[in-house]
């Protein structure tokens, strides 16, 4: 049965003995208002890659061959720094510090008998990010000259400049740059994940088990107040906090876009209007008290605060690759599912594309449903015997 | 007053109590006196009615205990406190809980510090507190809301003995103004001194209740150690 009142008296002792919990403060404020700042350096910086891969000075080594002797002028003029190498080797790349390497290969006999084409091939000795963004920028370098070289071919042979190019394609975006925004997007998500799942693991571990361990929980028992009214007023407390950490994180992280003073610290340009923020805190909002409810669980049925912590990292770490998920083509019906709707809709209302309004209502729906169900199992669990006992 | 009949109660295979019945009056103390793993605790447990019996009933003042909380004070063996809270506020929370108006609260709080010396720790965070500071603090929790009935589960454990006299005349002196005080314990002086009415448990059992001459008649002994080591011979030997 619950009890107004005693949820109301609940809810204020909750939330002014957590108020003086300095450190659990301290440590959680300092979380909440750094990794805003951590994930902008990072956005920034997934942004800048592409951009570094091709301003850089790129080295290229090559081995000598007729046709790559013709080519090299061409490269230079592309601001290509050329090394002639002996060998195609992985210590060649380290001792040149080469980005990439190009060679001729030789024609067999199934390749094509005629002078003018040739096999060329482009090696990389790595994985790294920046030497693979250089190499692709060199190959579309080489494939260029190929072009005009055939193109000079064919207007050797008489053909009119015009029908060697009926159509010019020239591929161009109002999106905001694509190199850094795949980073955002999900680097956003994953920030709010954390604010989410693991701002208040403490408080909802410490409002359980922690009193449990403590030996408070049982004496609560003995009064007037109803067990519900109990767990119902830590569930609030637990959800509320949550709800500011979404906003603070999301208020911070939208700041640091905002004013110039940070752009500068973290290099970070992208921003998102304080409207779209908004709107994706109000998408989160249902997931808080679902967290919340999820959290007091855990920390209700678990044996001690060790485990219930243990449970509920393992809890959050699960669900945030999870929120991914959404992200793939094969399992969008995933979509209406909590967590995995919020994220492909706040996606998409950072890409400014069109939110799939109704299936964001199913989400939100399926979401305050869920919390319901976790909620009577967690009154279940507070009416039982076994919350009083630390096994 | 406290009435309990035939209470049972099992965690799986264990029975921890069977059949305990016994009676505490208003204006008296009665104890519950038995060796470790007696049951005294468990018993405790059903009275306030956070465990439920497996057989037997429980009355406070001629009602079922759930009815009667705000007459029912209970200090169980779990002693915590809000640490980050001061003692004032524990007090007022507990008090909150049972439903008391805040002025209400207030005025049981001044009597509270006024029965437990604790002038000097009211407005002080608990934190760091001892084990005798806990314990005010524990039992002005069941004053600020001024219950009729008290329950304490072995409160003078870990006290040194200033406090644990401090205590008894605590206990004394809620007596004389009528409160009926059950609590448990397996220290004998504590009943010799201090107590009415005696029910002695061993195994679960409730072995006998009387006042301590009543025990001493009974047994033949002139100290409660040896009236309670012949009483848990005798009963062991009956239920064996």
């Amino acid at each position: 049965m619950l009890n107004a009142k005693f949820i109301w008296v609940n809810i204020q002792h909750e939330v002014r003995d957590f108020m003086r919990d300095r450190s659990t403060l301290r440590s959680m404020f300092s979380i909440l208002i750094l990794l805003p700042f951590l994930y902008s350096y990072i956005i920034a910086k997934a942004g800048s890659i592409g951009d570094e891969a091709r301003e850089k000075d790129k080295r290229i080594g090559y081995i000598e061959s007729v046709k790559i002797r013709e080519m090299l002028p061409f490269l230079k003029q592309q601001g290509l720094q050329l090394v002639s190498v002996k060998a195609i080797e992985k210590k060649v790349f380290e001792d040149e510090k080469l980005d990439a390497l190009i060679s001729e290969r030789r024609k067999d006999i199934l390749d094509s008998p005629d002078q003018f084409s040739a096999n060329i091939e482009l090696w990389t000795a790595s994985t790294e990010t920046k030497q693979m963004a250089s190499a692709h920028h060199v190959a579309k370098l080489i494939s260029g000259y190929g072009q005009i070289l055939s193109q000079k071919i064919l207007i050797l042979r008489g053909v009119s400049p015009q029908l060697m190019r009926p159509i010019d394609l020239e591929m161009k975006s109002l999106k905001v740059d694509d190199s850094s925004s795949f980073a955002t997007y999900e680097l956003l998500l994953s920030l709010f994940g954390m604010a989410l799942f693991f701002s208040t693991l403490h408080l909802a571990v410490d409002t359980t088990v922690g009193e449990r361990e403590r030996m408070i929980l049982e004496s609560l028992f003995y009064t007037e107040a109803p067990r519900s009214s109990l767990a119902i007023g830590k569930w609030i407390v637990v959800s509320l906090m949550i709800v500011f950490s979404v906003w603070l994180v999301g208020t911070v992280f939208w700041a640091l876009g905002e004013f110039s003073i940070f752009q500068k610290i973290l290099g970070r340009s992208q921003t998102f209007s304080y409207e779209s923020m908004a709107l994706g805190f109000l998408i989160f909002l249902p997931l808080c008290p679902m967290i919340a409810a999820m959290q007091i669980l855990i920390g209700s049925i678990s044996a001690s605060v060790k485990h219930a912590q243990t449970f509920n990292s393992i809890f959050g770490f699960m669900l945030l690759p999870l929120s991914l998920l959404s992200l793939v083509e094969e399992v969008k019906g995933l979509a209406y599912l909590p967590v995995f709707g919020q994220g492909l809709a706040f996606r998409s209302l950072l890409k400014a594309e069109e939110i799939d309004w109704r299936g964001l209502m199913v989400t939100e729906g399926t979401t305050i449903l869920l919390t319901a169900i976790i909620i009577a199992f967690v009154l279940r669990r507070f009416n039982q015997e076994k919350i009083i006992y630390s096994l | 007053m406290i009435e309990v009949e035939t209470l049972s109660k099992s965690f799986g295979k264990i029975q921890a109590v069977k059949n305990v019945s016994f009676r505490a009056e208003d204006g008296q103390i009665t104890a519950l006196l038995g060796d470790n793993g007696a049951g005294k605790t468990t018993t405790i447990r059903m009275i306030a009615g956070v465990i439920r019996p497996l057989t037997g009933s429980v009355s406070i003042d001629g009602h079922a205990s759930h009815l009667m909380r705000r007459n029912l004070g209970i200090l169980s063996d779990a002693k915590g406190i809000y640490e980050r809270l001061t003692s004032r506020e524990n007090m007022s929370y507990y008090a909150s809980l049972m439903g008391i108006q805040k002025s209400e609260i207030e005025s049981n709080i001044d009597y509270a510090i006024r029965i437990l010396e604790m002038d000097d720790i009211i407005d002080r965070r608990t934190k760091g507190f001892s084990t005798g500071q806990k314990m005010k603090v524990l039992l002005g929790r069941l004053l600020s809301f001024k219950p009729k009935n008290l329950l304490l589960d072995e409160p003078t454990a870990g006290l040194d003995v200033m406090a644990t006299r401090r205590l008894r005349a605590v206990l004394r002196n809620l007596r004389e103004e009528g409160h009926c005080i059950l609590f448990s314990t397996h220290v004998m002086q504590e009943v010799e001194q201090l107590c009415d009415s005696v029910t002695i448990m061993h195994n679960g059992l409730s072995l006998v209740q009387g006042s301590v001459p009543e025990l001493y008649e009974k047994t033949g002994q002139s100290s409660m150690e040896e009236a309670f080591v012949r009483l848990v011979d005798q009963g062991g030997n009956r239920h064996a």
